[in-house]
């Protein structure tokens, strides 16, 4: 998995949560019958705006015309057409289920770096010194625009679920997009405890009214364990453009460089996966793996072993590297398959 | 037989008269061989006339596979024993003149003599001076004559009339029945002088000018007797008491109190050089005359010369000063100063045949033109010394200039190459045309979209078809390049430099582009044409450096002017 594929999974796992909370406090308010007033007692009727809202008696909550005016970026233009949450449980006054499901989020990512841009210069050299494998994850806003994406308008989809009594919780995201590919994660944890999971509450308030969602999401995993790890992707350009953004990079013209330059990723990988594992001939076909999703992208899983656990305090070093020790910990098979997407 | 010859003799083998070998020269000449040497590879040849080679003054030619055998130790060496030779087979030999080749070029010239126990004398400076003048020859001049600035000497035999310049203050002044003149110098008004004539006695007039001999005398308007000119003329310029017959080349003014007049002394077709001398004539301000005519105090002479190369080898340079000095005994056999100058242009040289302060070219045009300048004095019967504090070799001066700026441009160039030794491709190219860096078509587009204006971009393109005003790129992505008029006119690969935008809507639908980071529009200001795939003639450092600093002789690793044999 590539760096900026983490960094989707990160952005959706906090999408996730965020929008989980915001529903388990609109269910909480259930009693009043009310959302719009539930959003003005929380602070964050001026961050949300929709168009109708229904309740089912099935407990399932729909939004409709949805547009969230985040506090960091008050201006983005976004909209959501459907916004559905269902299955809401509480356990001891403790939200412990709820899922989601977001249909066609859409903004422009052209639009967020325009918000968060500096001075002209500073943009311009940014991009023009980007680094191809670095700046995927120091800059993963240019990495997905440069891979061609600038509209989306994804399918979301979220589901959490949480015990009081065990502090076992479990994170389930997807997203899907015409230029982002589709991609899920599937994360079990244990060891997370009541005031660990209230600080996701306080996140995502902060998200959208002052306060750092950052801060507050710091230590929301110290002393948890990961139990279970899978996640996917599946091709749909992303990939492909990166690539072909390479390509002009290195004035490669579909020639031999480019195989020549393909060769040279097995080793690469290999060499970064034995600092963190001596396994060096799995690590080969990890890297195997990997170098064959990036000549030809299609589906890609990562799934961990059943019944290994790490703790995410052995874990250390920048992003990639604790991702990819993680991975190596929970012994996880890397595969590929064909995709119909 | 003395142990003497007995090395000789072993050195070399004597030639009998009977088995004589002969070598026909191209010149025509019969040579003889006279002695030779295979281990030293020497051959000594006398040139002979209707079969005989032994006079009184031989000539000999002597072919050497190895040009050191001209240096002096050796040469030396060679023509004691060639003495020995000599003595046996030549007793009336007094002198030789002596033609060394080398490579069957002509390597050394000098002379020996009978009086001087055959030591040659230093003659290899020769040597430079063929192959100064070798390299004068191959620079492209007329064949007929060899052109200097404001002068041109005319082809063949052509006579050479005097220039007379405006600032010159003369008159011509006719006798009465107008069959003879002189041209008079003055700084009276024409109109003044219209009614003045001259009397002649002891002189023919020939083509209607005093030559020669003469005693004008000179009568003003009111037919008062003005001056009486008793002495030489030429040209019918007063001289005094000074015969000189020379051609007048230019006739000019420094000031109103001192007149110049230049003449040809002798033209060197072999080293392209024209030896000009100057005559000055002083206006006495008490009586408002002109002195006559002269040359020798100081003697003035010029090498004119656009072959700036030969006052570079001081060898050349004495040999030049001394051809001078030969023409100061013949002009001026009395003189004990003389004033010598290289130039490009036969007058106008301040300090020169100039006054320091007063007329000619000034400053560095002036300057531009002198090439060599020394003052030589000698005492009576002694030989001319260079009087070195006021010697200026401007040539080597500006050789040494040149030079100091073509090592400053080898140390940039070398850092130019140490440089791009550790460049990319993309750096490489940069270093081609000049600019900071080549950008990326997708990061720049990007960069535009974002910040919403035109990004000034030098981009690596391969151009798939132009026309009159736009061009379109195949690589790296399908985009629209305008403003192209004057600045494209072929396809290929270019490195193109203008602002790079992103389509507009409509842009977009017009030209069906969908994808945002690709759909670009370059408003072009300038485009270089590449010779090879993908501009791939940046990968030849050495070409790419010399190209940029216009040097296509540079080569990298070593400083210039570094000789052969330094460490």
């Amino acid at each position: 998995m590539t760096k900026s594929m983490w960094v989707a999974v990160v952005i959706l796992f906090l999408l996730f949560t965020a929008c989980g909370v915001f529903m388990v406090l609109l269910q909480k308010d259930e009693e009043l019958k009310n959302v719009h007033a539930f959003l003005t007692r929380n602070g964050i009727n001026a961050a949300v705006s929709y168009r109708d809202i229904s309740l089912t008696v099935a407990d399932v909550a729909v939004l409709k015309g949805v547009s969230v005016r985040p506090r960091a970026l008050p201006s983005l233009q976004n909209h959501t057409k459907r916004f559905t949450v269902r299955d809401y449980r509480e356990s001891g006054g403790v939200p412990s289920k709820i899922a989601f499901d977001a249909e066609k989020v859409s903004l422009r990512l052209t639009d967020v770096a325009r918000l968060l841009k500096g001075d002209d210069e500073s943009v311009i050299d940014a991009l023009a010194f980007f680094n191809p494998a670095e700046d995927v994850l120091n800059r993963p806003l240019y990495a997905l625009m440069l891979a061609g994406c600038d509209r989306i308008s994804a399918n979301v989809t979220g589901e959490y679920a949480y015990s009081p009594a065990n502090g076992n919780m479990r994170l389930k995201a997807g997203i899907s997009d015409k230029c982002l590919g589709a991609w899920t994660v599937d994360v079990s944890l244990s060891g997370v405890s009541n005031a660990q999971q209230g600080q996701l509450v306080l996140a995502f308030k902060h998200f959208l009214r002052k306060g750092d969602p950052v801060k507050d999401l710091k230590n929301f995993l110290d002393g948890a364990t990961v139990t279970a790890f899978s996640a996917s992707y599946t091709e749909s350009g992303l990939v492909r453009g990166y690539k072909r953004y390479i390509d002009t990079l290195y004035l490669r013209r579909g020639d031999a460089a480019g195989a020549a330059e393909a060769a040279a990723v097995v080793p690469a990988i290999t060499g970064y996966l034995s600092m963190a594992n001596a396994h060096r001939q799995r690590n080969t076909e990890i890297a195997k793996t990997l170098a064959a999703f990036l000549n030809a992208p299609d589906r890609i899983t990562f799934q961990s072993k059943a019944g290994k656990k790490v703790p995410l305090r052995v874990l250390g070093g920048t992003f990639l590297r604790r991702m990819t020790d993680l991975l190596l910990r929970l012994d996880a098979s890397v595969v590929l398959e064909k995709s119909t997407f | 037989m003395n142990s003497f010859f007995k090395t000789a003799a072993l050195f070399f083998f004597l030639t009998p008269a009977a088995g004589a070998q002969t070598l026909d020269i191209p010149t025509g000449h019969e040579m003889k061989r006279i002695a030779y040497s295979a281990k030293a590879g020497v051959e000594v040849f006398a040139e002979a006339e209707n079969g005989k080679w032994c006079d009184d003054i031989l000539s000999l030619k002597i072919f050497a596979q190895d040009e050191a055998a001209f240096e002096e130790p050796a040469l030396n060496a060679l023509m004691a024993k060639v003495a020995v030779v000599l003595k046996g087979e030549c007793a009336a030999a007094q002198q030789a003149v002596i033609d060394g080749y080398s490579s069957n070029t002509l390597v050394y010239q000098g002379s020996a003599s009978a009086a001087d126990k055959w030591k040659p004398e230093k003659g290899t400076l020769k040597v430079k001076i063929r192959q100064l003048q070798a390299a004068a020859v191959a620079a492209a001049r007329p064949k007929d004559g060899f052109p200097v600035r404001e002068w041109t000497p005319p082809a063949g035999k052509q006579k050479i009339m005097a220039h007379i310049d405006q600032s010159a203050l003369e008159h011509r002044v006719y006798s009465k029945d107008k069959r003879c003149s002189i041209l008079y110098t003055t700084d009276k008004p024409a109109a003044k002088m219209k009614n003045w004539f001259i009397s002649v006695g002891g002189n023919s007039c020939s083509e209607n000018l005093v030559y020669g001999r003469a005693e004008v005398s000179v009568f003003n308007d009111r037919d008062n007797l003005e001056t009486t000119l008793d002495g030489y003329f030429t040209e019918g310029r007063f001289t005094g008491r000074k015969n000189l017959n020379v051609v007048l080349l230019n006739r000019y003014g420094a000031s109103k109190d001192e007149q110049v007049a230049s003449y040809l002394i002798d033209s060197d077709p072999e080293l392209k050089i024209h030896y000009v001398g100057y005559l000055k004539s002083r206006r006495n301000r008490k009586t408002g005359l002109y002195s006559p005519w002269a040359g020798c105090a100081p003697f003035t002479i010029a090498a004119v010369t656009e072959n700036e190369e030969l006052f570079l080898e001081q060898a050349v340079t004495d040999n030049i000063l001394r051809t001078a000095e030969s023409f100061a005994d013949i002009f001026c056999s009395g003189a004990t100063r003389m004033r010598f100058f290289a130039t490009t242009a036969p007058q106008g040289i301040a300090g020169m045949d100039m006054p320091e302060n007063a007329g000619g070219d000034e400053g560095a045009d002036a300057e531009s033109k002198l090439i060599y300048a020394a003052v030589l004095e000698r005492k009576p019967a002694k030989k001319w010394t260079i009087a070195s504090d006021k010697t200026q070799n401007l040539a080597r001066l500006r050789e040494n200039i040149r030079r100091n700026e073509d090592l400053r441009e080898h140390q940039l160039m070398m850092a130019d190459y140490n440089e791009l030794t550790k460049a990319d491709y993309l750096g490489r190219l940069a270093y081609m045309i000049g600019v900071d860096r080549i950008d990326n078509l997708p990061a720049m587009l990007t960069a535009a979209s974002i910040i919403q204006k035109p990004v000034r971009v030098n981009l690596l393109v391969n151009i798939a078809s132009s026309g009159l005003d736009k061009a379109w790129v195949e690589w790296p992505s399908e985009f629209l390049i305008t403003q192209a008029s004057g600045l494209l006119n072929r396809q290929g690969w270019h490195i193109v430099s203008g602002n790079l935008r992103a389509m507009t809507a409509e842009e977009r639908k017009k030209y069906k582009k969908d994808d945002p980071f690709t759909a670009g529009v370059l408003e072009l200001s300038a485009a270089a044409a590449c010779e090879q795939e993908a501009c791939g003639e940046v990968a030849d450092l050495v070409g790419l450096i010399r190209r940029r600093h216009e040097k296509p002789n540079w080569r990298p690793y070593h400083a210039p002017y570094r000789q052969e044999d330094e460490p």
